[in-house]
């Protein structure tokens, strides 16, 4: 039967469509096969990110020797925070979009996306020291209007809503994974061999059956936490950019900023999203899961995004260019074209040009290595741009904080990286793959149930003479 | 000797395809479809079309690309009037204007791209039948009056509806 | 609730082209009437074009008013129409098939009649060609550096890349009115279809262009509602509307408005030309899910403006928001528009059965779009009001007849465009409702059916 469809399409010179060609029992079998067991490699990679973790450990204890009076020396610890969570923790909105879109070519990639969320338990540990250099809210602008000494409202501004928006980020993130993963860990219950990890597949499987019922409700809590998910990114993405970025740089008003911030989220969720898809089909065994088909429509969307990272950049500068105030030439030149110009056209070239040249071919959208080089671009480029971000803001000095703009004379110099500002960076880099390493150890970084039903709903038939693919819509 | 085409109609798409199918059989490679509704690359066996269009918008953004910056630059060159503390030169809103000049440049010549690679205009439509856009399948031939036999009777085999003819019509 | 029906395609060409061959005596009913709307306000803009602004309700410091509102307005109209069209396509959703043309000549018209606002504004409308680089003897030329240049050119670029691109998607439906006309139509859709027959080749390159020119019109889209926003925002002029979110707002509030504008025209289309068959609850669903999605997006960059104008809490900023939200009669409109272009619309869209209720979905598009007009109103006549610093020059505006006529007439342009347009040419096309009737497909699971769709690619 295949091979007769191949013979007809080689003969037409058409495309045949990719689709997982397996049964069900193949599925299971490899997926949790692939969860309980790992080989060498990986725990010899595991390993070196663990060595991170602790060498990041150790540069933010000599960190804690600078005090916490002045933000500067934490600028690159505050970056690491901003970019973690434009990353790592962005990478569940990408299921987010596929679960609430429908979209037929985001089931293998899913789960993967999602389990990044775990980056929240760092993302909670590293916004602790933070809280404790982030200044009083009244005397200078910041997004809760709060005057201690005539309205004292909204209470605790901003330490504690920052605090509240982090806790919700972590609860709602491993929420996520769990939610989804439910009928999964079912099935990794029924198959795990007796022990301990059987047991924690027991418990947290709550007694799955997979009635009618349990699928009914299982796909609303899973709507209604994704929605949740997306909504509390949005207002994380906008805190931690106000509070730690604009309200630290006198005159600047910025309304686009948290919105760009966000989107640059969305942007490198896709990327990081494509990075994992290929690590995974690379080294991870799920060659038959994962088709060009995947990288070719995460591809198709982080051209939009990367051109949306330029577009949102440029609302927002040319609306202060043209205002030309003195708050805004401040701005524009700590920001932009003063200290950390030449960082800043990197992360220009990297997020948008080098994305936007590439991914404008079809053929390289349309490709494996194509969407990923684009992807490792981003990410890098998403890295370069949160340093540059969080240093500029951080660097301003506290004595400066409650002025109107920045002038030539307060314009602070370039905050170099040092030893520990190193160990800092390898650190939440290597902390985070390290977790998500470690969450594929349990939870199964290919989407059971989701596979099975693309094995159900996806299907090669003959249109004519065309095979093509068919896909069904259950409403 | 001018060649002649000859035009197959069915009156359904399976019947068509066995039509397709006499054509090649018969040493017709490079027949052609008429259909009235789009049907998946393919379909009817038929060769893939090979196109340059997205040669087109390449070449017009990069016309108006160019047509944009020297306008820009032209104009506040040519008026050298300093209005709002900008410089003559301003790069952020030459940037704006040159960006909707590429992007007038892609589309005008997206359309050009359409409608050459559709291969169009045709000024005389031919051999053609109403019929096609009412769910009728045309397949048309075009070879020496001597092929031209062959080709006939495979549509026949193949149950056309009608045969049409250039040399009968008389074009 | 209408289900899907297997369709030939004689029966589509039947059913869509019923009101390019026949014409129902309302269709001439209501042609009439909208032209004397019509041309009740084009003497209006005449009149105000002779006598000078002093005939309308402007004066300082309100100088962009009731015109440049319905301007913003409409051009925000125009854009969603093209962006659903550009997305649905770019996104092969099958919930476009009958919505994408419609949404195309939408934009058309719209931004036609958008385009008209600030040519009478102006003034003198007689001198609108000095906004063209033209003046090769003095060397005298436009001054690019302004957004009033950039927003010419824009829409420039816009219209003509709609216009084309409609023509080129009708293509195949003008050779279908071709091979049915008679007499001088036969004879002007052979011209314009320009020899079409439908060859793979044809066919192919339909596909290719329409994916091709929706990705290239969809940054344009963008680009024009912003580069109007910058109309307003980009200069520190008024203090309200010096903010960084200007272009991402305004266009994503064009998207919730447009949007809502195709809602409205398609209950129109399902009921005045019988297209159950074509426009069914479906449609509206997916369009409805759409619209809440960009509801509570828009609201967000809305937030973001409200809450950073009063950021660095500067006394003109407070002065503007304290007229538009809590003085009398702007807290009036500002709670108006709060309920119906926000609460009501999006509350309402995520509710299933409401997304499936035809006539409940026709009302609730259309509040969202007096909303949106007060959105603009909100912003532009407010935002001058306290222009200026000192509280002296503080000004007030309320609309004159004249301009109210006009405004209210700019309704009626882009109805009697779309009537016109659907008396030549199908507003559902034809084309893609054959397709789809093409990759229908079935999945069986079991011991139901699922509605499949085949994917080429």
């Amino acid at each position: 039967m295949r091979q007769t469809q191949q013979h007809t399409n080689g003969h037409n010179g058409h495309h045949r469509p990719d689709i997982l060609t397996k049964t069900p029992q193949q599925v299971t079998e490899e997926v949790l096969g692939g969860t309980f067991r790992a080989g060498s490699r990986f725990w010899l990679v595991a390993g070196v990110m663990f060595a991170l973790l602790v060498l990041g450990v150790i540069g933010f204890v000599i960190r804690t020797g600078d005090g916490t009076a002045e933000r500067g020396p934490w600028g690159y610890f505050g970056a690491m925070l901003g970019y973690l969570l434009t990353t790592a923790m962005a990478a569940p909105i990408v299921a987010v979009l596929v679960r609430l879109t429908k979209a037929h070519w985001g089931k293998p990639i899913v789960r993967a996306a999602q389990l990044w969320g775990v980056v929240g338990i760092l993302c909670m540990l590293m916004i602790i020291p933070l809280l404790f250099i982030l200044p009083s809210a009244s005397g200078r602008n910041t997004i809760w209007f709060y005057d201690a000494i005539r309205t004292g409202w909204p209470p605790g501004a901003p330490h504690a809503w920052v605090l509240v928006s982090f806790i919700g980020l972590l609860v709602l993130s491993i929420l996520l994974v769990w939610v989804d993963s439910i009928p999964d860990l079912a099935t990794a219950r029924d198959h795990a061999p007796a022990g301990a990890r059987k047991g924690w597949y027991d418990r947290l499987s709550l007694g799955w059956e997979g009635t009618t019922k349990q699928w009914r409700m299982h796909r609303t809590a899973l709507l209604l936490v994704s929605v949740l998910y997306l909504m509390n990114f949005v207002y994380v993405n906008f805190v931690y950019s106000s509070d730690f970025a604009q309200s630290f740089v006198p005159g600047w008003k910025d309304s686009i900023f948290p919105a760009t911030h966000t989107v640059n989220g969305f942007q490198s969720a896709l990327a990081l999203t494509i990075v994992t898809a290929f690590v995974l089909r690379t080294w991870g065994g799920y060659k038959d899961y994962l088709f060009t088909e995947q990288f070719w429509a995460l591809g198709k969307l982080l051209l939009p995004l990367s051109v949306f990272w330029f577009y949102f950049w440029f609302s927002g500068f040319i609306t202060q260019w043209y205002g030309r105030s003195p708050a805004e030439h401040g701005v524009l030149t700590l920001l932009y074209f003063g200290p950390y110009r030449n960082i800043f056209v990197t992360s220009v070239i990297l997020n948008f040009v080098l994305p936007l040249f590439l991914l404008i071919q079809n053929w390289i959208r349309r490709s494996i290595l194509g969407p990923t080089v684009v992807a490792v671009s981003i990410l890098v480029g998403t890295f370069l741009d949160r340093i540059r971000l969080y240093n500029a803001a951080f660097s301003v000095p506290n004595a400066d904080l409650s002025h109107h703009a920045l002038t030539p004379e307060t314009m602070p110099p370039v905050n170099f990286p040092g030893g520990a500002d190193v160990l800092i960076m390898l650190g939440a880099v290597g902390g985070a793959v390290f977790l998500f390493m470690m969450a594929t150890r349990f939870v199964p970084v290919m989407n059971i149930w989701e596979a099975k039903e693309a094995l159900l709903l996806q299907r090669i038939v003959p249109v004519l003479k065309a095979q093509l693919k068919a896909i069904g819509k259950p409403e | 000797m001018a060649d002649t085409s000859i035009l197959g109609l069915f009156s359904n798409v399976d019947t068509a395809v066995v039509g397709a199918d006499k054509l090649k059989e018969a040493g017709f490679e490079d027949f052609e479809v008429l259909t009235g509704s789009p049907y998946p690359e393919g379909a009817f066996g038929e060769k893939p079309v090979k196109h340059k269009l997205f040669v087109f918008p390449l070449i017009g953004a990069v016309c108006g690309f160019t047509v944009g910056m020297l306008l820009t630059a032209g104009t506040q060159m040519a008026y050298p009037m300093v209005t709002g503390g900008k410089p003559i030169l301003s790069l952020p809103p030459m940037a704006i204007i040159t960006y909707e000049g590429t992007m007038l440049g892609a589309v005008l010549f997206t359309i050009i791209g359409v409608i050459f690679e559709s291969r169009l205009p045709r000024p005389r439509l031919g051999l053609y039948d109403r019929r096609i856009t009412e769910g009728f399948i045309g397949l048309m031939v075009t070879s020496s009056e001597q092929r031209i036999g062959r080709a006939e009777q495979a549509l026949k085999d193949a149950k056309a509806t009608e045969i049409k003819s250039s040399a009968r019509a008389g074009a | 609730m209408q289900e899907r029906v297997p369709l030939t395609e004689r029966e589509v060409n039947r059913d869509l082209l019923r009101p390019v061959f026949t014409t129902p005596l309302w269709w001439w009913a209501a042609v009439g009437v909208l032209s004397v709307a019509v041309a009740a306000g084009l003497g209006s803009a005449l009149y105000l074009a002779i006598n000078g602004f002093g005939v309308t309700g402007y004066n300082r410091p309100v100088m962009w008013a009731f015109l440049l509102v319905n301007f913003v307005f409409w051009v925000g109209i125009s854009h969603a129409g093209i962006m659903l069209s550009a997305i649905l396509r770019l996104t092969q959703a099958e919930w476009r098939r009958p919505a994408t043309r419609a949404a195309e000549v939408l934009t058309i018209f719209s931004l036609l009649t958008a385009a008209q606002m600030p040519l009478w504004h102006v003034g003198r409308v007689w001198r609108i060609y000095w906004v063209f680089p033209y003046d090769f003897g003095r060397g005298i030329w436009p001054n690019v550096r302004s957004p009033l240049i950039w927003d010419p050119s824009a829409i420039f670029t816009y219209l003509t890349s709609t216009i084309l691109f409609v023509y080129i998607a009708m293509l195949p439906d003008i050779a279908v009115i071709r091979d049915r006309a008679t007499g001088w139509r036969q004879g002007f859709y052979g011209v314009l279809a320009m020899g079409w027959r439908g060859t793979p080749r044809q066919w192919h390159l339909q596909a290719v262009s329409g994916i091709l020119l929706s990705a290239i019109i969809l940054p344009i889209f963008v680009s024009v509602h912003s580069i109007v926003s910058w109309d307003f925002g980009v200069a520190v002029a008024v203090e309200g509307w010096h903010a960084t979110v200007f272009a991402p707002y305004f266009v994503i509030g064009a998207v919730w408005s447009g949007v809502a504008g195709v809602i409205t025209l398609m209950a129109l289309m399902r009921w005045l030309f019988k297209a159950e068959k074509y426009i069914r609850a479906e449609h509206f669903d997916g369009l409805g899910k759409l619209l809440s999605v960009v509801g509570i997006g828009w609201w967000f960059f809305t937030l973001m403006e409200i809450i950073f104008s009063l950021y660095s809490k500067e006394a003109a900023e407070v002065s503007f928001r304290t007229l538009q939200m809590f003085t009398w009669p702007y807290n009036m409109l500002f709670i108006l528009f709060f309920l119906t272009g926000f609460v009501f619309p999006v509350t309402l869209f995520l509710s299933r059965t409401v997304r499936h209720n035809i006539a409940a979905m026709f009302w609730i598009s259309i509040f969202v779009n007096i909303g949106m007009w007060l959105e603009r109103y909100m912003i532009i006549v407010p935002g001058l009001m306290r222009k200026q610093g000192l509280t002296f020059t503080w000004g007030s505006y309320s609309p004159g007849a004249t301009e109210t006529i006009l405004v209210g007439s700019t309704f009626a342009m882009v109805a009697l465009g779309l009537l016109i347009f659907s008396k030549f040419f199908p507003l559902i096309p034809l084309s893609d409702a054959k397709e789809g009737e093409v990759l229908r497909h079935e999945i069986q699971v079991g011991k139901v059916k699922v509605p499949a769709i085949i994917r080429e690619a």
